[in-house]
């Protein structure tokens, strides 16, 4: 039934803020589905059960701190199984060390800091994808 | 008061400036700085900047200091100004040796004497400061001889000068520290004296908390205790009094020195309190020292000097053992007396009797000593609480920024569909007849409602999928969307109710109207929740930071305590799953600071060992006469020879950065002090510490477990 070229996955443990997440992306991306996941296994078992055409594009945002997956990696594990993903570590760290270190992760394209701004995130991905 | 010459009020404000009495010094450098902008007289202006610089560098405040300078130094650069140029360099200079910046001090200072040294009538000012700064950094880098000879260079400037009698004095002090690293206490202590006798003629009192700082510890080299009390304490009162608070740091560091040095344990613990006390004072005025760096200054002395009473407490321990012996070889000796001459019977009886006085007066000593060293201990309770606060105010930061985030975002979103929901009206209100109208306010009016159950991300999917299957029957073209769009508002049930909507022809900006009013909404509930959670961890925060009452005994839930500092130091814990288990009353009597010290120590130690996965199960249990309480990790366990090893001081298995060792020997003495117990075993998967609490003590029974141990 999907006439989407992709999915969009947010992942955070709190609900608020997929919630918050979800308003600003709203409308702005109509060729992708959205999901979303509190917590890196359900992220995983949603993956899991999409058809390969549905994810034919991934893009992933993902908290770095969640209790029972750390948000590096749940995305070395999507970058595993899903080489063409494109994943995005949102982090409230605020040291610059540690945010450097796990940058050379392969499996993160972007570390983003929170907070974010909402029009600058719509701005990264728009760049992202009209690549 | 005005003056003619600008120039005046350079010499007024180095005159009070010179006086210590930095209030009046900022006062005349104002007033010229603006009188110099009037008569358009930018060089004044710019050396009574500079001046403006170097009293907020003697106040502490180097960053201000820094800059007005750098740009004092940009603008002679660009007009050509070799004097003004000259002059600044000293400034830098200076403010980089306040900073301990040698390196760079020595360059400034140098480059500010070779530019004054081609000036046609240098102002000896300059000079001679220069020449006192950069031979203090030499005698810093150990240069002596350097040293030396800039000193005495400065010395005949100055006396040939003879004015600047501040400056002649600091020269005396700063040759007074060169003899004193060469161990000549006697001749430093008359350069000391030359010095002060200068200030004392002249009224100019800048150094003079430095001069009797180091009368006394020159007297405390010489075992004058006396003359060494009554010089720091006169070296505190004139730094206090000037407002001279880097200086006061400086002359606790040096009492910190001798006092250690004497193995006044009483007044090295008072002198590290102040410290910490005015550390974080100059902290709060300067927002400049972070609370990290001084937990760690005090925490390394906290740490020898604990090392030290370690082992006075081994040499007591020493003690007592010779007592003893001497005990036994009385009595053997009292025996053979007894048996064989009990004619001398009398006059042993009187040997044993002024024995007995002597070791007397040696056990009031090693009670007193016992007493000091508790009462040390406390005091090491106190400040492992400000290194715990220190550690936890930085994952709090982190942790704020969730809902700080999230408030910031909705509140942008608010402002935002305010606008897309007007545009949207403007566009389709002439295209929706009144039924239409009524059904979408009926479908906004249900949104509202459903809004309140928050659903998990799952539960959210199964509500898509129940409406996907609705709309399989309904042939409409943007079918994805519209099952989108009723997915966000949660409308699930008898679907049908708004088929004027989903078929109209514009249905989704029909849709979306809906969407807007529910978003707000949702938005406003949002930016509520966030704000409760902030709340939620401001107020954790608060408990454990906010002493009053909270140091004294009372009634508290173990649970509660331990959810606490759970919540306090959730970010330190993440990627770890924690399982609670509680059975039982789990009220205890405690002093719930000291018994949320435990738990943080706990958790901290669990955490590291578990390195961001794993899982902690605390499980309490009370029963009629204790609480129970087990953290047992994941963590591979503790290997070690002797289990006990592992309360004992400075062990740890932490880097120096992570850890002090002394988190468990500070947790034992709390629970042993509560009359509790603490121990430890490994398990198959990690470690298990158990802590049992006696329910009901009272604050005379507190300590009882010390005294068994």
């Amino acid at each position: 039934m999907s006439n989407r070229k992709g999915l969009i996955l947010f992942v955070d443990e709190e609900y608020y803020v997929l919630e918050t997440l979800r308003k600003i992306f709203r409308r702005e991306f109509d060729d992708y589905r959205m999901e979303f996941a509190q917590s890196g296994e359900e992220a995983l078992e949603l993956l899991a059960e999409m058809d390969e055409d549905q994810l034919a594009e991934l893009i992933v945002f993902s908290d770095w701190h969640m209790p029972t997956m750390l948000g590096d990696e749940l995305l070395s594990k999507i970058h595993d199984k899903y080489p063409h993903s494109i994943n995005f570590l949102l982090s409230g760290v605020v040291n610059q060390d540690q945010i450097r270190e796990i940058s050379q992760n392969p499996g993160i394209t972007r570390v983003l800091e929170k907070p974010w701004e909402n029009h600058n995130l719509v701005r990264i991905l728009n760049d992202i994808i009209s690549r | 008061m005005h003056f003619e010459n600008l120039d005046e009020y350079i010499s007024k404000g180095r005159y009070y400036f010179f006086q210590a009495d930095f209030d009046s010094a900022l006062y005349y450098t104002d007033l010229g700085q603006s009188l110099a902008i009037d008569g358009n007289d930018m060089l004044t202006f710019h050396r009574l900047r500079n001046l403006e610089g170097y009293i907020h560098a003697i106040k502490g405040n180097y960053d201000s200091a820094f800059m007005i300078h750098i740009e004092v130094l940009q603008v002679a650069e660009k007009n050509d100004l070799d004097s003004l140029w000259a002059e600044t360099m000293f400034y830098l200079g200076n403010t980089k040796l306040a900073l301990s910046n040698l390196e760079d001090a020595e360059g400034y200072f140098s480059e500010s004497l070779k530019y004054l040294k081609e000036l046609e009538s240098p102002d000896p000012f300059y000079i001679c400061s220069a020449l006192n700064g950069l031979a203090q950094v030499n005698m810093m880098l150990g240069n002596v001889s350097v040293a030396g000879e800039l000193l005495s260079e400065a010395r005949s400037l100055l006396e040939s000068a003879g004015s600047y009698p501040g400056l002649l004095a600091t020269n005396y002090w700063i040759s007074s520290d060169l003899l004193i690293t060469q161990g000549q206490y006697n001749p430093a202590l008359r350069q000391l004296l030359t010095a002060d006798a200068l200030i004392q003629q002249s009224g100019e009192e800048l150094i003079i908390p430095a001069v009797y700082c180091s009368i006394a510890e020159i007297n405390g080299k010489l075992n004058k205790k006396d003359k060494a009390d009554e010089y720091f304490r006169i070296a505190l009162q004139k730094s206090q009094e000037n407002q001279q608070l880097q200086w006061k740091l400086k002359v606790y560091d040096a009492m910190f020195d001798y006092y250690y040095d004497l193995r006044d344990f009483e007044e090295t613990t008072e002198v590290l309190l102040n410290i910490s006390n005015l550390k974080k004072q100059l902290a709060l005025d300067q927002k400049r020292l972070t609370i990290s760096n001084i937990e760690n200054d005090v925490e390394r002395k906290f740490e020898s000097l604990r090392a030290e009473m370690l082992e006075s407490q081994l040499a007591r321990e020493k003690r007592s053992n010779q007592i003893q012996k001497l005990w036994i070889f009385l009595a053997v000796l009292i025996l053979t007396y007894f048996l064989g001459f009990v004619i001398v019977f009398r006059r042993i009886t009187r040997q044993k009797n002024e024995t007995r006085n002597v070791l007397e007066s040696k056990n009031a000593e090693i009670r007193d000593r016992n007493e000091l060293i508790e009462e040390t201990q406390n005091r090491l309770i106190r400040s492992e609480k400000m290194a715990i606060l220190g550690r936890l105010s930085a994952g709090i930061a982190h942790e704020l920024n969730n809902p700080f985030g999230a408030i910031k975002s909705n509140v942008e979103l608010i402002h935002h569909i305010q606008y897309r929901e007007l545009e949207k009206w403007a566009e389709i209100a002439d295209l929706i007849d009144k039924e239409t109208f009524n059904s979408l306010l009926n479908l906004t009016r249900i949104a509202l409602t459903t809004q309140e159950n928050t659903l998990s991300t799952k539960e959210e999917r199964k509500l898509k999928r129940r409406i996907g299957k609705f709309f399989e029957e309904v042939a409409i073209e943007n079918k994805d969307e519209v099952i989108e769009i009723f997915t966000d508002l949660k409308v699930v049930d008898d679907l049908n109710r708004f088929t004027l909507i989903y078929s109209h022809d514009r249905n989704i900006d029909l849709l979306d109207l809906a969407l807007y009013v529910v978003n707000r909404s949702q938005s406003t509930n949002t930016a509520m929740i966030a704000l409760s959670k902030a709340e939620k961890i401001l107020s954790s925060f608060r408990m454990y930071s906010y002493k009053r009452g909270w140091a004294n005994m009372q009634t508290l839930n173990v649970s509660e305590s331990i959810n606490t500092m759970l919540l306090l130091q959730r970010n330190q814990l993440k990627g770890i799953e924690v399982i609670k288990k509680e059975k039982g009353d789990l009220h205890v009597n405690g002093i719930p600071d000291e018994l949320s010290q435990v738990w943080s120590n706990l958790l901290s130690n669990a955490s590291f060992a578990m390195k961001k996965s794993g899982t902690l199960e605390i499980n309490m249990t009370g029963s009629t006469d204790e609480v129970v309480v087990e953290f047992e990790d994941t963590g591979g366990g503790i290997h070690v020879a002797d289990k006990e090893n592992v309360f004992e001081p400075f062990f740890t298995t932490k880097s120096e950065t992570e850890g002090n060792g002394l988190g468990l020997d500070i947790s034992r003495y709390i629970i042993l002090k509560h009359n509790g117990k603490i121990d430890w075993e490994n398990t198959s998967k990690g470690a298990k510490f158990t802590v049992t609490l006696p329910k009901h003590i009272d604050e005379g029974s507190l300590n009882a477990g010390l005294d068994e141990q």
